[in-house]
C-alpha cells in the first residue's frame, strides 16, 4: 500500500496524540480514564452525574498530579511527588508496596524505655527536592527505628459516617470484661474540644480532610491554607510561595476521597468461606476487627473498632506518641485485605498467615485459637479473608 | 539458551530488521506512521511481521509461520481476512489486495486498533502500535523469553523471595514503569548516588555494596543506612547526587553498536577544535561502555545484574559467562563475573538463571519508542536542532549489527559544566581505566549523551529529573553544550517550539 495512502488515514490518530506533547511526569489518569463502575475498587461509592461525578473525576486527577518543582514540591523534605506515588496497589486510592513505606526514628534506651523524641521529630523524610542536597537523616542518637507502611484509603470516606458513640461504645480500656483485650480510642484535641482519631497507624488524625492536609505536607511538601485544626504545613522553606495548593484542587481530591468505593467483597461461593466467618468470631478476631459498624448511611463493614491496642510482645520496640504508647496500634480495618500485602503496620507479613501469627498480647488468645484450628478450619479462615 | 550476540545479529540480518536499515528519510517517512501511544493489545491487521508496513514480506512472514516454523508475533495481524484464524487464505487475501485489487483487509487496518470481532487469537507483541513490544526479528525462543521477562519485570519479590536486606524498590517496574514496563519514572522513585573520597578515587560507603544508598534495611531494626558525612567516614570528602530511573525503550539494542563506533565518535582531545570532547568509558578489560547515566556499564546483563542487586537486594548468577560479564565492580558490588550474594534468609540466587535470562531478554529486546508524526514545524525544528549543534552530541543515527538506530545519542562522555556536575567519578579508579584512554577518568560533571528517542516520554528529565519540561532541560545544558543551549535561548518562542515539538515527535 502507498505509504500516502496510509498516512492519511493515520492522521487525525497522530493529530489526536499531539494533544499529548506537554506530557509531563508519570501520571496515569487523564481525562479519558474511565470511571469504574460505583461500589468497585477505584471506582465511586455510589453512582454519580452531574457536577458530583465531575468533582470526583477532577479529585482523581489531583490525586494523581505529579507535583513539580516550581509547584512547590517538597519542604524541601519529601516521600513521594504525588498522591498516586504510594496509593497505587492495585489500584489508585489504595495501598502501597514495601517500597514506599516511610520512616520514623526516635529513642528508648536501647529498648529499655522509655521511649523520647529526639531534636527534629519522628520523621526521616527519603528524598529532598533535587536542587537541594542531602538527605534528612535520622538524628545522631536514634536508636529505634520504625516503617510504616501504605494504607489503603478505599472506603475511608465512610469511616467518617460512624458516630463518635459507636467507637467509645467498644472501649474497654481496663479489660472490664476480663477477655484479655483492651482497646481505647485516641482522643485528639482539635481546638478547645477532643475528636475521635479515626486514622493513620496510631490513629492520631480525626477526619480525611485532616488525613489529606497531613499527607499533602508531610509526604510531598505542599503547604496549605490554614483551616484552624492544626494538620498539615502552612508554611515551608522552598522558594515557592504558600500556600502551594489552591482551594479548588484540595477540595476536589477530598470529594474524591470522601466518595471513593469501599473494597468489595470478592463474593467467592466456597462453603468455607461462611464456615471460616463463623471461625473468625468464635475464635475472638472479631472482638477487635469488628464485622461492621454503624454509619450514617448503614451498616460500615470495615472490620475494625478503630481503636488503639497492643498486640505485641514485650520487648516490641516501635514509636510512642501523646496518648498512643510504644505498640499501640489502631485496629486495621480489613476490608480489600486480600488485596494490600503485605501486613502489620510496617510490612513485616507477606501472607496473612504471617499476620495472624505476629499478633500478641491482647491478640495472644485469638492467635493461640487459631493455632489450635484443625488444618482445614485455618483454611477456611484465611479463604474468607481472601474474600473480604 | 539464548544465542550470543553474533548469533542473533546474523538472525536478525536473515529475518528482518526493515526498519532499521532503513535511510534516515524512509525513518523519516515511517515516523509519519508510526502511531504515538496506544494502549497495549492493539495491532494492525496485515502487518504479520510488525515492522510497520504492511507488504509482501507479512505474506512471506506467515507462509514461514505456517509451514516452516516460523514466528507468530502476533497472530491477530496475520489473520488478514479476520476469520478468526490462521491459515493459507490469509496469505493468499493479503496478495489479492496488495497486487489484485482484492478487498482491503478488515480493521484495525491502516491504523492501530483492537480486534473489533471476538476470536481465539492472540498479539504477543507488536512494538509499532505498542510501548513496551518486542522488535521485530526475533525467534520464537526469543520472543517467548522476552514475553516472560516482561512478565518478570512488573513482579513484585518478597522478602521470602530475597528482597533486601538493603533495598530502594520490590520489582523492576517499580522505578520502569512510565508510561509503560520498561519505562522511566517520577522523582518519587529518585535514589542516592554516594561515593566517598575524591574523584578519580572514590569508594563505597562503608558496608555499602556499591554507590547506591538504600532507603529500606530489613535487618539492624529497620534502620536505613544514614548518609555519609565526612565526619563518620575519617574527614574524607563525601558526594552524593540523586538519580532520575532511566528509561529502557531500544537501550538493549546498544549492545550491538560496535566499540569501533563509540571510539570513532570519540574525540578526547577535541582535535576537531569545535568544543566538544566527547570520551568513551570502559572497564580496563577492553570493554566499551554503553548504559548508564556515566556509560558505566558494557552489557545489559551486566547493567539489569547491578540494578537488581543494588536497589532490590536481588541476588543473582552470571547468566552469559564472559561473553556477558558483570564487569564493573560499582554496578554489583562483586568481582569480574562473579555471583552476587547478600545476608538475607533467602538462598542466593534469588532468581534463576533462566528467569533472570528472561529479563535480560526483555531489556535486550526492548523495541524503541515509535516515532510520531513529523509536521512541517517538526522538519523546521529537525534543522534549527542541526545547525544549533545538537546533533554534534545527540548523533541521529548510530550504526549497528541491526541497523542504524536512531537514538539520538553517540553513547560518549561529555562535560555538562558546574551546573549539572554531581562529582561521581564512576571510574574505579584511574589505572583500571588507562587501558584505552591514558587520561580516561570519568569527572565529576561528564554525563553520557542520553539518547532521545522517545524523550517525550520519559520526564522529568536530566539525570536527576530537575528538568519539569524540555525546555528548561535544554536550558540547563552547560559545558560542552554551552553554545547549543546559548543559540537555543536566543530563539524567538515560536522557534523554541520547533525544537521542543521536534523532540517530542521522536
Amino acid at each position: 500500500m502507498s505509504i500516502l495512502r496510509r498516512g492519511t488515514r493515520l492522521l487525525t490518530i497522530t493529530l489526536a496524540a499531539l494533544t499529548i506533547s506537554t506530557f509531563v511526569g508519570a501520571e496515569v489518569i487523564d481525562d479519558d480514564t474511565p470511571v469504574p463502575p460505583a461500589g468497585t475498587p477505584g471506582g465511586p461509592t455510589v453512582p454519580l452525574t452531574g457536577a458530583d461525578l465531575e468533582q470526583w473525576i477532577r479529585g482523581r486527577k489531583v490525586f494523581d498530579r505529579d507535583w513539580r518543582l516550581d509547584q512547590g514540591l517538597g519542604t524541601p523534605e519529601l516521600n513521594a511527588d504525588s498522591c498516586r506515588s504510594c496509593h497505587q496497589h492495585p489500584v489508585i486510592g489504595a495501598a502501597g508496596q514495601l517500597d514506599t513505606n516511610v520512616f520514623r526514628f526516635g529513642a528508648d534506651n536501647n529498648g529499655n524505655g522509655p521511649f523520647v523524641d529526639l531534636p527534629g521529630g519522628q520523621i526521616a523524610s527519603k528524598l529532598r527536592r533535587v536542587d537541594v542536597p542531602g538527605r534528612e537523616d535520622a538524628n545522631g542518637a536514634a536508636d529505634v527505628f520504625e516503617v510504616r507502611q501504605t494504607p489503603s484509603l478505599l472506603g475511608i470516606g465512610l469511616l467518617e459516617t460512624i458516630p463518635e458513640s459507636a467507637i467509645l461504645a467498644n472501649e474497654d480500656p481496663f479489660d472490664t470484661d476480663g477477655d484479655g483485650v483492651r482497646g481505647v480510642a485516641r482522643m485528639i484535641a482539635i481546638g478547645g474540644a477532643f475528636e475521635v482519631g479515626r486514622y493513620g497507624w496510631k490513629a492520631q488524625i480525626p477526619t480525611v480532610s485532616d488525613f489529606l492536609r497531613d499527607a499533602v505536607s508531610e509526604e510531598i511538601g505542599i503547604t496549605l491554607p490554614d483551616d484552624g485544626r492544626g494538620f498539615g504545613l502552612l508554611t515551608d522553606s522552598d522558594p515557592v510561595p504558600d500556600p502551594e495548593i489552591v482551594d479548588a484542587d484540595f477540595d476536589d481530591a477530598l470529594f474524591f476521597l470522601m466518595n471513593l468505593a469501599p473494597p468489595p467483597r470478592a463474593g467467592g461461593t466456597d462453603p468455607a468461606i461462611p464456615q471460616g466467618e463463623a471461625l473468625f468470631s468464635t475464635i475472638g478476631c472479631a472482638t477487635c476487627h469488628i464485622p461492621t459498624l454503624p454509619g450514617a448511611g448503614g451498616p460500615v463493614p470495615l472490620y475494625s473498632d478503630l481503636l488503639l491496642h497492643d498486640i505485641h510482645p514485650a520487648e516490641f520496640r516501635g514509636m510512642a506518641e501523646p496518648d498512643a504508647p510504644v505498640g499501640m496500634y489502631r485496629t486495621p480495618p480489613l476490608w480489600g485485605v486480600r488485596d494490600t500485602s503485605p501486613y502489620l503496620h510496617d510490612g513485616s507479613a507477606t501472607t496473612l498467615e504471617d499476620a495472624i501469627l505476629r499478633h500478641g498480647d491482647e491478640a495472644l488468645n485469638a492467635r493461640t485459637n487459631y493455632e489450635q484450628l484443625t488444618a482445614g478450619e485455618q483454611d477456611a479462615l484465611l479463604l474468607f479473608l481472601e474474600d473480604l | 539458551m539464548l544465542k550470543t550476540p553474533v548469533e542473533r545479529a546474523a538472525g536478525a540480518r536473515r529475518s528482518g530488521f526493515r526498519v532499521w536499515r532503513a535511510p534516515l528519510t524512509v525513518l523519516v517517512l515511517l515516523g509519519l506512521l508510526a502511531p504515538s501511544l496506544h494502549a497495549a493489545g492493539e495491532f494492525e491487521r496485515g502487518d504479520a511481521n510488525t515492522d510497520g508496513m504492511v507488504n509482501i514480506a507479512d505474506g512471506v512472514t506467515a507462509l514461514e509461520y505456517l509451514f516452516v516454523g516460523g514466528v507468530g508475533y502476533c497472530l491477530d495481524a496475520m489473520d488478514t481476512n479476520d476469520d478468526g484464524d490462521v491459515d493459507i487464505s490469509d496469505p493468499i487475501s493479503l496478495i489479492n489486495y496488495l497486487f489484485a485489487s482484492g478487498p482491503v483487509p478488515p480493521a484495525p487496518f491502516g491504523a492501530c486498533g483492537e480486534d473489533p470481532t471476538p476470536d481465539n487469537l492472540g498479539c504477543s507483541s507488536h512494538a509499532p502500535c505498542n510501548l513496551g513490544d518486542a522488535i521485530p526479528g526475533l525467534t520464537q525462543e526469543e520472543l517467548d523469553s522476552f514475553l516472560h521477562g516482561r512478565e518478570l519485570m512488573s513482579h513484585n519479590f518478597t522478602v521470602e523471595e530475597g528482597v533486601g536486606p538493603l533495598f530502594n524498590a520490590t520489582s523492576c517496574e517499580a522505578c520502569h514503569s512510565t508510561p509503560t514496563v520498561g519505562g522511566s519514572a517520577p522523582t518519587y522513585r529518585n535514589f542516592f548516588l554516594v561515593a566517598v573520597g575524591q574523584p578519580p578515587m572514590q569508594s563505597d560507603p562503608p558496608g555499602l555494596p556499591s554507590f547506591v544508598l538504600p532507603s529500606y534495611n530489613l535487618n539492624d531494626g529497620g534502620m536505613r543506612p544514614a548518609m555519609p558525612t565526612s565526619a563518620s567516614v575519617g574527614g574524607q570528602t563525601v558526594t552524593a547526587a540523586q538519580r532520575n530511573a532511566p528509561p529502557m525503550f531500544g537501550v538493549g539494542l546498544f549492545e550491538f553498536v560496535s566499540n569501533s563506533t563509540i571510539i570513532g565518535l570519540s574525540d578526547p582531545n577535541d582535535s576537531n577544535g569545535d568544543g566538544i570532547s566527547g570520551r568513551f568509558n570502559a572497564d580496563g578489560f577492553g570493554n566499551i561502555g554503553r548504559f548508564g547515566y556515566k556509560a558505566q556499564a558494557n552489557f545489559i546483563e551486566a547493567f539489569i545484574r547491578g540494578a537488581a542487586f543494588n536497589q532490590m537486594g536481588i541476588t543473582t548468577n552470571p547468566v552469559e559467562g564472559n561473553s556477558g560479564v558483570v564487569s564493573y565492580k560499582y554496578q554489583v558490588g562483586a568481582g569480574f563475573n562473579v555471583a552476587t550474594i547478600d545476608q538475607d534468609g533467602a538462598p542466593d540466587p534469588e532468581v534463576s538463571v533462566s528467569d533472570f535470562a528472561d529479563i535480560i531478554a526483555f531489556n535486550r529486546f526492548l523495541a524503541p519508542p515509535p516515532q510520531k508524526e513529523f509536521t512541517t514545524v517538526v522538519f523546521q525544528g529537525q534543522t534549527r536542532f542541526h545547525s544549533l549543534g545538537c546533533a554534534t552530541c545527540h548523533v541521529p543515527e548510530l550504526p549497528s549489527a541491526v541497523g542504524p538506530l536512531a537514538a539520538y545519542s553517540d553513547l560518549l562522555l561529555h562535560d555538562m559544566g558546574p551546573g549539572l556536575a554531581d562529582g561521581l567519578s564512576m571510574s574505579g579508579g584511574g589505572a583500571q581505566f588507562s587501558t584505552l584512554v591514558p587520561d580516561h577518568l570519568v569527572t565529576a560533571s561528564e554525563f553520557r549523551t542520553q539518547p532521545l528517542w522517545g524523550v517525550r516520554l520519559s520526564g522529568p528529565w536530566l539525570h536527576d529529573g530537575r528538568a519539569d519540561t524540555l525546555h528548561e532541560a535544554i536550558l540547563l545544558h552547560g559545558g560542552e553544550a554551552q553554545s547549543s543551549r546559548d543559540g537555543y535561548n536566543a530563539l524567538t518562542p515560536t522557534e523554541q517550539q520547533q525544537v521542543i515539538e521536534f523532540l517530542e515527535a521522536l
